[in-house]
């Protein structure tokens, strides 16, 4: 834009040509403002409200401004005039000037070589939103924060918790494995009678269980065998295993028959606090090789001939003790030849996961059937049969008959 | 146990992404309100520049003018000044480049040579109205 200079003060001075009547050029007009007055004109004429919009001529001089324009005035340092006046609109931001970082929007006068500028400051435009962006990120970052910190806090507080569990019931089993092998008894030998014996407690800290074994000498060249089960697992079961066992053998030292000690076992069962319940295998083995039985709500035990061949004793059964009184109960009897083995175990060693029970008693017939074993090396095979994780504790007692002793059949 | 943790992870990631496009979204409007600001501005500036065209025009078209009457003219052109944000001057200029009348001097002034002046050379050589923005 032409600044022309009148008075010694900048002016905005336009020209335009004229025609005498007959149409030939006779001059022209020349008409002027000052600087002053046209960026006041300018001003009532341009700005939106809070506006700071500038008028650069071609020169790059301010002609209009947000301030007054007094005197020609160059552009604000830091302006990318050749960017500005090569593209000739658009918009730049985070533009460093003399007035500090700014967003600059720009557009060309048509038929001009003026550019308005609309100069804003950058944080008036942006600032704020970036507070606001901090603002959220910020809040997110500590909700973000406070729910790890609550999820540490909790996943720390959950593992004390699971090894303050698990210390306990390892304690608890711990008890309750010692306390159930104290009382297993330590096997006899009686004369023509080879016995072993072997329990495994189930895994997991519960699992210690009510299983029981035991062989007494009645004296008299017979022998009483008793396996059982007390319902449960941990140490009330263990301590009733123990109590029951400890019945079972003084009425073994007391009773013939056992049909009358398993009643006394029933009524002494119903006289423990908790009433528990149990099943219980009582057998009593003459030397003669005779086995009289009673099972009490117990898994019949196996019978494995000297032959190899298997078979179960059904008889004698009845239902389990805490029950119901049941008198008399049943009683069975097979006659035992040399060679033979009894098996008498309780529910833990045929119980498997998604198989009956007949399922597991026949395995156990299988693999206890055959060729005649080392009743150690028999007992151990029997065990190995139990699913891995047991879920229940199991016994085994097996007994070989090996023949009526010399003392007795003389 | 840590399950919470990935979880926590996506939120916050997932709050800042929108956080972000926001911000994005409104600065973006901002610009544009800025850059449309500018455009208006500029055709204003050019409304008013057609503006004292437009008065120019009417001051050639009149008869003082057109009879290159330079008694009459003056007082006519003092009127437009003060009327036609001309507050500056108005004068008339012949074909010599001298200003032979003007609204802030005297007629019978001696004649200011403005045969130089860009804003008189453009429309006297070119034929086209100035200033030359």
């Amino acid at each position: 834009m032409l600044i022309g200079r009148g008075r010694n003060r900048p002016i905005i001075a336009f020209g335009y040509p004229t025609r005498a009547a007959s149409g030939a050029r006779n001059g022209m007009l020349a008409g002027s403002l000052a600087l002053d007055q046209f960026d006041a004109a300018l001003k009532r004429l341009l700005y939106a409200p809070g506006g700071a919009e500038t008028i650069l001529d071609g020169a790059d001089n301010v002609i209009a401004g947000p301030r007054p324009v007094e005197g020609l005035q160059p552009a604000p340092k830091g302006y990318p005039l050749a960017i500005m006046r090569r593209r000739r609109t658009g918009v730049l931001a985070g533009i460093e000037t003399d007035r500090g970082t700014r967003l600059l929007a720009f557009a060309r006068v048509e038929g001009t070589s003026w550019l308005v500028v609309v100069d804003r400051d950058r944080d008036d435009v942006i600032g704020p939103l970036d507070d606001a962006l901090w603002l959220e990120i910020g809040a997110l970052a500590l909700l973000a924060g406070v729910g790890v910190l609550l999820t540490l806090a909790t996943a720390r507080r959950l593992d004390r918790l699971d090894r303050r569990r698990d210390e306990a019931l390892t304690e608890q089993r711990s008890i309750a494995v010692i306390l159930q092998r104290s009382l297993l008894p330590d096997l006899p030998d009686p004369p023509g009678l080879t016995v072993h014996a072997d329990y495994v407690p189930a895994h997991g800290a519960m699992s210690v269980g009510g299983d029981w074994y035991d062989v007494v000498e009645m004296g008299d060249g017979r022998v009483a065998l008793s396996v059982g089960d007390v319902a449960g697992h941990g140490l009330a079961a263990a301590a009733v295993m123990g109590q029951l066992r400890s019945a079972v053998r003084s009425m073994a030292l007391g009773c013939a028959a056992p049909v009358e000690a398993l009643t006394q076992l029933d009524r002494f069962t119903s006289t423990l606090p908790g009433r528990p319940l149990a099943t219980v295998v009582y057998a009593v083995l003459e030397p003669t090789g005779r086995l009289r039985y009673a099972a009490a709500g117990h898994p019949p035990p196996l019978l494995v001939r000297a032959d190899g061949s298997t078979a179960f004793l059904q008889d004698g059964r009845s239902p389990l003790l805490g029950v119901e009184p049941v008198e008399p109960r049943p009683e069975g009897s097979v006659e035992l030849a040399p060679g033979d083995t009894l098996i008498i175990y309780t529910d833990g060693l045929v119980e498997r996961p998604g198989d009956t029970i007949d399922d597991g008693l026949a395995a156990l017939a299988r693999q206890a059937g055959g060729r005649a074993r080392d009743l150690a090396q028999l007992t151990e095979s029997l065990l190995a049969t139990v699913s891995e994780p047991r879920r229940d504790d199991a016994a085994i007692l097996c007994v070989r008959f090996e023949g009526q002793p010399s003392s007795v059949a003389s | 146990m840590f399950t919470a943790l990935p979880a926590i992870a996506v939120l916050a990631v997932m709050g800042t992404v929108l956080a972000i496009g926001h911000r994005d979204s409104v600065a973006g409007d901002r610009r544009q309100e800025a850059a449309q600001l500018g455009m208006a501005a500029a055709l204003n500036a050019r409304r008013f520049l057609d503006d004292q065209f437009s008065i120019l025009a009417a001051v050639a078209a009149s008869p003082v003018v057109r009879a290159t009457d330079l008694e009459r003219m003056r007082p006519f052109l003092v009127d437009v000044a003060r009327n036609g944000r001309f507050t500056a001057n108005l004068g008339f200029v012949n074909r010599e480049g001298q200003a032979v009348v003007s609204a802030s001097r005297p007629l019978g002034s001696p004649p200011i040579d403005l045969s130089d002046r860009a804003y008189v050379r453009a429309p006297w050589l070119e034929s086209r109205r100035s200033p030359t923005c």
